[in-house]
């Protein structure tokens, strides 16, 4: 994690492999990410919520950034804003120089297809389908209209996460780690350049959290951008950059005290 | 997303909630069923009539005695409502009905008929060979009436096979001795079966040379003669109006009236009898065929209220896959399919139910159903399309959804 800042909290990140390429220049050449005095307001008169004020932020491509306040800070709704899943109230936001306001629907499924992969608190799996068919699922948006190519693809990423021996179970069959584990295999699975990650660990045992932050430490080892929301200091310290939360402002960064 | 995972995702999802999917079909299912027995009870209804009124003969014009319109009285000089054989012979001559083909006198009596120790009793009909033409009739047994026969009054009879069979039980009547009336006859010939409906037994029937039954039950006093009507066919079908024009005219002036509202007589076309008759089942079918639709639509309306139920409870699942790069189309057409496979599968399912009532239904209540490919088509069209139509808003309602709104649900 050297080239992430001087992090001298190691914690257990077996997986791990610092291959020391990233922080040259040719990552950093472009911010992946730029906003600019963003707003995002919900409800209207009385009811009105200032979720985030003018917040800053920027992040360059392999990044591993953790966005960090307490319940009600606005850090799902930085990430919803971050993922393409909502829009700012006012502000700019930039995702690979783009203006994200300018696209249309057609635009933003692309790309929280194929540039973004979401691991939520919840999971999110659909009961019904198996482990595999649910990896298998952004690949249908995809467009990848082979069945055999989606099974592989699914089945490699879920042996990434070393859940190939249940493929063929449902998320009722699975413990909380492992279905966890099974939603990163579905984000990693289009191989999407950035991972947003809302308190992956929230719903899990300390021993499920050290396995799903060992993956996500993994995912930013082999290149990708990993944006990781949580309000615990410890899995905080997984990311070279802390961006502090408070009141939808972001209030500073560095580790947390 | 292509065609064949949406339809995939559409049939999992459907199948995942068997007992709601089969709820929602059932709706719609009920209302094909119904419009498929309805339409196919009316069309029964349609084809018996028009196939009644076929077996009276073609092209024919029915004369019969009397007025039509009451009034004061006319035609005095006791002939009123009289028709004679001087009738039917003018209208059988082409100079003053150019467009008549046919034309069978009709002096019709209710008689007792008795061979050995069977008796029966049915129409005894007196007329001329044309008969058989004009009424669209075969002899399938023996012979029909010769003019030989009527000229000179012989005591033979042609009879309807309800008649052979009731007075000759497993031998051919042909040849045999019937008493009409206590005066022997003896058969010539057997008619086809025409069949019988409420209204009439065309089975049912002997005929007798005009002559023969002039002797054996012709009125007395001013009313000798007097026909119980003349059977008329025109030329073909093209010419019913003008034979109908031109033998109104000629009674109108064998009978001395002098203005057609005072006409003794009355002639009806066949068609006439058909159209009235066809009317009224189709007006019947229209009415029965309205409130099955009236049921379809309302299970349609189920339907689509089960469907947005079913939206709301999925906006997780909603947001997830927009979350995975779902495009609003992509949500439409899979919330789109599955309103479509529930419309189809209450087409199938409720044509299929239709196709059991069409074939228990004729037992119980003695009525014929028609059933047409082209209603079962139509039906399983139709059905999709009340899929669709009231797919459309819940579908729409999940595809507008914001994925934000949707994944903050659980
Ligand atoms: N859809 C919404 N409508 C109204 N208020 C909302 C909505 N979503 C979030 N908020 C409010 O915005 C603030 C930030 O919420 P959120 O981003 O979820 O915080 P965090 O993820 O840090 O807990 C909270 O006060 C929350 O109640
Ligand atoms: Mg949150």
């Amino acid at each position: 994690m050297a080239d992430h800042g001087d992090d001298e909290d190691t914690l257990a990140t077996p997986v791990i492999v610092d291959t020391g390429q990233f922080g040259t220049t040719d990552r950093d050449k472009a911010p992946l990410i730029q906003m600019h005095s963003l707003w995002k307001t919900y409800g209207m008169g009385a009811s009105t919520v200032q979720a985030l004020q003018e917040v800053d932020l920027t992040i360059t491509a392999g990044e591993y950034v953790a966005i960090m306040g307490q319940s009600g800070s606005g850090k799902s709704t930085l990430m919803h804003i971050l993922g393409c899943l909502d829009v700012p109230s006012s502000g700019r936001f930039l995702l690979d120089g783009h203006n994200v306001q300018d696209l249309d629907d057609t635009e933003l499924a692309a790309i929280r297809n194929e540039r973004i992969g979401f691991v939520f608190q919840q999971f999110h799996l659909l009961t019904r389908l198996s482990a595999r068919r649910n990896v298998e699922l952004p690949l249908g948006y995809a467009g990848v209209t082979s069945k055999r190519e989606r099974s592989d693809r699914a089945m490699s990423a879920l042996d990434a996460v070393g859940l190939a021996d249940r493929a063929d179970h449902r998320p009722s069959e699975l413990s909380g780690g492992q279905q966890q584990r099974v939603a990163i295999a579905r984000a990693l699975v289009t191989e999407p350049a950035i991972i947003l990650a809302d308190e992956p660990t929230g719903n899990l045992s300390r021993e499920q959290s050290t396995e799903v932050l060992a993956l996500l430490d993994a995912l930013w080892a082999g290149g990708r951008t990993v944006i990781l929301i949580t309000h615990d200091p410890g899995v905080a310290a997984h990311a070279g950059r802390q961006v502090r939360v408070q009141d939808g402002r972001v209030i500073g960064e560095g580790a947390a005290e | 997303m292509n065609f064949w995972l949406s339809l995939r995702t559409a049939v999992e999802s459907l199948v995942e909630r068997r007992l709601r999917t089969a709820l929602t079909t059932l709706g719609i299912l009920i209302g094909i069923a119904a419009v498929i027995l309805t339409v196919g009870l009316g069309e029964g209804a349609q084809s018996r009539v028009t196939s009644e009124i076929d077996a009276l003969g073609t092209n024919l014009l029915i004369i019969s005695p009397g007025s039509t319109t009451t009034g004061p009285v006319h035609g005095a000089l006791g002939t009123a409502g009289d028709l004679t054989l001087t009738d039917a012979n003018a209208l059988g001559s082409k100079t003053n009905c150019p467009d008549c083909a046919q034309v069978a006198p009709v002096l019709q009596s209710s008689q007792v008929l008795t061979a050995g120790s069977n008796n029966w009793t049915a129409p005894v009909v007196g007329t001329t060979p044309s008969y058989l033409t004009v009424r669209n009739r075969q002899v399938v047994l023996g012979s029909g009436l010769t003019a030989n026969e009527v000229s000179s009054a012989s005591r033979v009879a042609v009879v309807g096979s309800e008649v052979a069979t009731s007075l000759f039980p497993g031998t051919s009547p042909v040849g045999q001795i019937t008493d009409i009336a206590g005066i022997p006859f003896t058969i010539v010939g057997v008619l086809n079966p025409a069949g019988s409906s409420a209204s009439t037994n065309l089975d049912n029937l002997a005929i007798v040379p005009i002559s023969t039954a002039e002797q054996l039950f012709g009125r007395a006093g001013p009313f000798a003669n007097s026909l119980s009507g003349i059977l008329v066919s025109s030329t073909s079908s093209a010419t019913m109006g003008p034979a109908y024009t031109e033998a109104f005219s000629l009674l109108l002036q064998l009978h001395h009236v002098s203005r057609p509202s005072l006409a003794d007589f009355t002639i009806t076309p066949q068609t006439s009898l058909l159209s009235t008759a066809s009317l009224i089942t189709h007006t019947l079918t229209i009415l029965l065929a309205g409130v099955a639709t009236i049921a379809l639509l309302v299970g349609g309306i189920g339907a689509m209220n089960i469907m947005l139920v079913s939206v709301t409870e999925r906006v997780s699942e909603i947001g997830l896959r927009k979350a995975l790069g779902a495009t609003r189309s992509a949500i439409l057409r899979q919330f789109l399919l599955e309103a479509i496979l529930i419309g189809l599968a209450g087409g199938v399912f409720g044509v299929g139910l239709g196709l059991v009532g069409i074939l228990v239904l004729p037992h119980l209540l003695g009525t014929s159903i028609v059933v047409s490919s082209l209603a079962i088509v139509t039906s399983l069209v139709v059905a999709t399309a009340i899929g669709l139509v009231f797919g459309v808003y819940p579908a729409m309602r999940a595809a507008r959804l914001s994925p934000i709104v949707a994944l903050r649900s659980e």
